[in-house]
């Protein structure tokens, strides 16, 4: 496991911080892939972290997660409001009880994120009966039903016998969504989630993302290398390059006037131009 | 769901209807029967005389009905060697097998599982290498051998367990159990480690998977997840071994039952065999062959069963 | 693509990240199995060479003062079994039959087993799914079985043993070939090739069977485990290798009876059957492991 470094941060967090990342860092053998990375994400705020593939942006995310692979050595501080643990040190078990209670995640493939021989709605519920957030099964099974029309799946009953198979990726993307959102928790986190989706469904998702994580209350970390995506969800923007942040700010500042190179690159590549600011590449 | 099933059927009668044909081919069509029992030295008059009497001057296809037919009202035809009829003997130590057999995958089932799935665990650590060759010493060991060893040890040197010998368990159950314990053993211990080693796969294969993140990320630990999702997933590839180890242990337990002095249909095979009782051994064979295809059905039922992803609205 | 560009200092405040102990994360590693299972079988190999040109005793020569004599006496390595012939002489002898077994049974699955194997991934579902329940049939009969219904027939002997565990062993390859074959069809290159109008047996040649080898090997490997075990059961029961063919399944039949009192004359055999087919087991393991991720077009 790993070692705390020096208490530079304290316990408990601030009011209105969900989260913060102190001095990050991730190394496989010797070679580093995320270095000091530190920021704070706010209550209800929505923060997108961007970069290119290899700039250490899924790691990140898997610390905040609790879910670092093996093989990896992670150092600094992780810590998540009213938990008070350092989530990269913390034990298996202490992390099992916030992973889909305080945090909820999407991950990017939807088509292999469903147990195939699982029914839907157990999956759904299975979230809830684990935390005990909901008094009784019966209870659990009313909330599936709710959460499954919250994110407009038709037909609520019926999809919750269903078994993935019979879903589309969107669909089964939007059940994920509603397990990740299903205890309130005070953080999701989504990787890259509609990257995977036919272009026509990536808006609902998109929409349903920012919605449904607002109407929870919980803040958003959003994880993803499009930065028209980015722009219509979150309210602020980290950029990544090489597992260091080399920006950072609003996203309307960062877009339109960008700082690092790297991050200049980044918008000439997606041809998005400048929005309402000094001309640019 | 239901066409399913009548397909499944279906093709399995169609191939034991096969599967027989081949056996009655190899064993009464080619050459002549009759010569075979009798050896090389029969003069040509006998021959003729048996072959008249075993019915090979009809026509191939009306001795293969007549004996088909036969079976189908367990009439397993009368041995020219032994002059007493197959069908009853077949069904007794049928009988007596199948309790060999199963006591042999109970024990192989106790073994692998949790050992395959501790294997799979610990992938990567020391404890998971050495279950891993230990798992692979084991397959390498025939099942006589291991009743050779066992027999060595707990009967001949420490005496605790006879060395053959059977008896019916309604007769005397705790000499039964006693006779069958070392058989079991041979059997099961050997199988053990074939099964570890697809359980051991099977889970390794499920542990890979996405949707066990998931689970993760709901706040499963990891060895719960694999309990609760990856364990009905990875019994889907295992059941199919199952069902073809099931054959295995079958014919292995030919040799046990030698060994054993256990009056099973193993022995009564290789003793026909011995004896070139070729119409008992046809009726033997066919018998192992219908109930392997048969498993065969019933695995690919209990299939469509666990994965919903196999059944058709 | 973003050029490499030089990243500024970061403005965190730097702190001393504490290292601790590594643990051990190393993924794909050329699998050891490989080689022990190489080694394994190379020794085995040699033993069967060299006893062409020698072996410490004439194996059919028995040294009648010295029967059932232990380890080291006269000059017998191993000892000597019932009639006084050498173990060691014996075994090495046998090594020749257990490898001429295991080549014949797999070289005959696998010269019908492949191109049905290919035949049924290329050809059309119909086609394909009636080669399938054939093969299914086919399963049914083990290969201790089909030895047997072979040996009630022409009589045990290791030419039918070798043919009836050939003829069981098609099935298993019929499966993995053609498992193989429509991984290799699907991929964008073959498909390419048909649009073009490459006919069906260049693709087969040119594409498929050089993809498909490593299967083939592996299964072989395998197989070659199966038939060991299989002819030593046979060998065991007096129905496969005769009193002249030296074989250790022969010499575990010779052995029973005088089990336990002199065990080293069923031991060393036995020891040597489970040595082999642990190394044809290992080697087919090892060589999965350095196939598969090919096929399976992940590297």
């Amino acid at each position: 496991m790993t070692t705390t470094i020096g208490a530079a941060a304290a316990d408990v967090l601030p009011e209105d911080v969900v989260l913060r990342v102190s001095d990050l860092s991730v190394v496989v053998g010797d070679q580093p892939l995320v270095q000091h990375v530190s920021f704070e994400i706010g209550r209800q705020e929505r923060v997108g972290l961007i970069g290119a593939s290899g700039s250490g942006k899924t790691l990140t995310c898997m610390a905040v997660a609790g879910l670092l692979p093996d093989g990896l050595r992670a150092t600094g501080e992780v810590r998540l409001a009213d938990t008070g643990v350092n989530l990269l040190t913390a034990s298996e078990r202490r992390l099992a009880g916030i992973r889909g209670l305080r945090t909820g995640m999407v991950f990017q493939e939807p088509m292999t994120a469903l147990n195939p021989t699982m029914t839907v709605g157990k999956q759904v519920s299975e979230v809830m009966l684990r935390h005990r957030t909901r008094p009784s099964k019966a209870a659990a099974r009313q909330a599936t039903l709710d959460l499954l029309a919250a994110v407009d799946l038709p037909e609520p009953d019926r999809l919750a016998r269903s078994y993935p198979h019979q879903l589309s990726g969107g669909q089964r993307q939007r059940v994920v969504l509603s397990i990740a959102l299903a205890n309130n928790p005070d953080l999701l986190i989504c990787d890259e989630p509609t990257t995977a989706l036919d272009v026509t469904v990536q808006a609902t998702v998109l929409r349903l993302i920012a919605e449904r994580s607002a109407a929870v209350e919980s803040a958003l970390l959003f994880i993803t290398h499009d930065l028209a995506v980015v722009a219509a969800v979150c309210d602020r923007l980290l950029v990544m390059y090489e597992g260091r942040i080399v920006e950072q700010g609003e996203v309307i500042d960062v877009l339109t006037d960008p700082q690092h190179e790297h991050t200049r690159q980044l918008l000439a590549d997606a041809e998005l131009g400048t929005v309402d600011g000094p001309g640019s590449a | 769901m239901a066409w399913q099933l009548v397909r499944r059927l279906l093709i399995f009668l169609i191939s034991a209807v096969v599967a027989s044909m081949l056996i009655f081919l190899v064993l009464s069509g080619l050459g002549n029967p009759a010569r075979t029992q009798l050896g090389t030295g029969a003069t040509d008059e006998a021959v003729a005389e048996l072959s008249k009497e075993m019915g090979l001057d009809r026509p191939l296809v009306v001795q293969y009905w007549d004996w088909a037919t036969g079976l189908l009202h367990g009439d397993f035809g009368v041995s020219y060697v032994q002059h007493i009829p197959i069908g009853p003997q077949i069904s007794d130590r049928l009988l007596v097998t199948t309790w060999l057999v199963l006591g042999a995958m109970i024990i192989a089932l106790l073994i692998a599982v949790p050992l395959g799935m501790a294997s799979a665990l610990r992938h990567g650590k020391v404890s998971g290498y050495l279950l891993s060759g230990a798992s692979q010493i084991g397959v390498a060991v025939p099942a006589f051998l291991a009743a050779f060893i066992l027999v060595a040890i707990f009967s001949v040197s420490l005496g605790w367990l006879p060395a053959n010998g059977y008896t019916v368990p309604a007769a005397d159950p705790g000499l039964f159990l006693k006779q069958m314990i070392l058989p079991w053993l041979s059997l099961g211990l050997v199988q053990g480690a074939v099964l570890t080693r697809y359980v051991r796969s099977s889970v390794l294969d499920e542990m890979g998977q996405d949707y066990l993140r998931t689970a993760r990320s709901k706040g499963l630990t990891p060895g719960s997840a694999l309990v609760r999702h990856g364990l009905r997933n990875a019994a889907i590839p295992v059941l199919t071994v199952i069902g073809v180890q099931l054959v295995t242990i079958l014919v292995g337990a030919v040799v046990v039952e030698r060994i054993f002095v256990i009056p099973g249909i193993g022995s009564y095979l290789a003793d026909s065999v011995d004896r070139q009782d070729l119409l008992a051994v046809q009726g033997i064979v066919v018998t192992l062959v219908v109930i392997a295809l048969f498993i065969s059905f019933l695995v690919d039922l209990a299939y469509t069963l666990i994965d919903p992803r196999l059944r058709r609205r | 693509m973003t050029a490499v560009q030089p990243v500024p200092p970061p403005t965190e405040p730097a702190a001393p990240a504490v290292l601790g102990p590594a643990p051990t994360g190393s993924r794909h590693r050329v699998s050891p199995l490989l080689y022990i299972g190489g080694a394994i079988v190379g020794l085995i190999v040699l033993v069967a060479l060299v006893s062409f040109f020698w072996t410490p005793f004439d194996p059919l020569y028995t040294d009648v003062v010295n029967r059932h004599a232990p380890p080291g006496t006269a000059g017998h390595l191993l000892g000597t079994d019932m009639r006084g012939r050498d173990i060691a002489s014996l075994l090495m002898e046998g090594a020749r039959t257990t490898l001429y077994v295991g080549i014949v049974s797999v070289g005959i699955a696998a010269l019908i087993g492949t191109p049905i194997g290919i035949i049924a991934g290329m050809t059309r579902p119909g086609a394909s799914e009636f080669i399938m329940r054939a093969t299914d049939i086919l399963l049914a009969f083990p290969a201790l079985l089909m030895a047997l219904l072979f040996a009630a027939k022409w009589g045990g002997s290791v030419t039918t043993a070798m043919i009836a565990i050939g003829i069981a062993t098609v099935p298993a390859f019929i499966r993995v070939i053609r498992s193989g074959t429509l991984q290799v069809m699907s991929a964008d290159y073959v498909l390419a090739a048909r649009v073009a109008g490459r006919r069906g047996t260049a693709i087969a040649a040119h594409h498929v069977l050089p993809n498909v080898l490593g299967l083939v090997i592996v299964q072989a490997s395998v197989g070659y485990a199966i038939a060991i075990l299989a002819e030593a059961a046979l060998s065991y029961l007096g129905l496969g290798a005769g009193p002249t063919t030296p074989s250790w399944g022969r010499m575990l039949y010779e052995g029973q009876s005088g089990w336990p009192t002199y065990p080293l004359v069923s031991l060393w055999p036995a020891l040597a059957i489970i040595l082999a087919v642990l190394g044809f087991n290992l080697l087919g393991d090892g060589l999965r492991d350095r196939f598969d991720p090919r096929l399976a077009g992940r590297s």
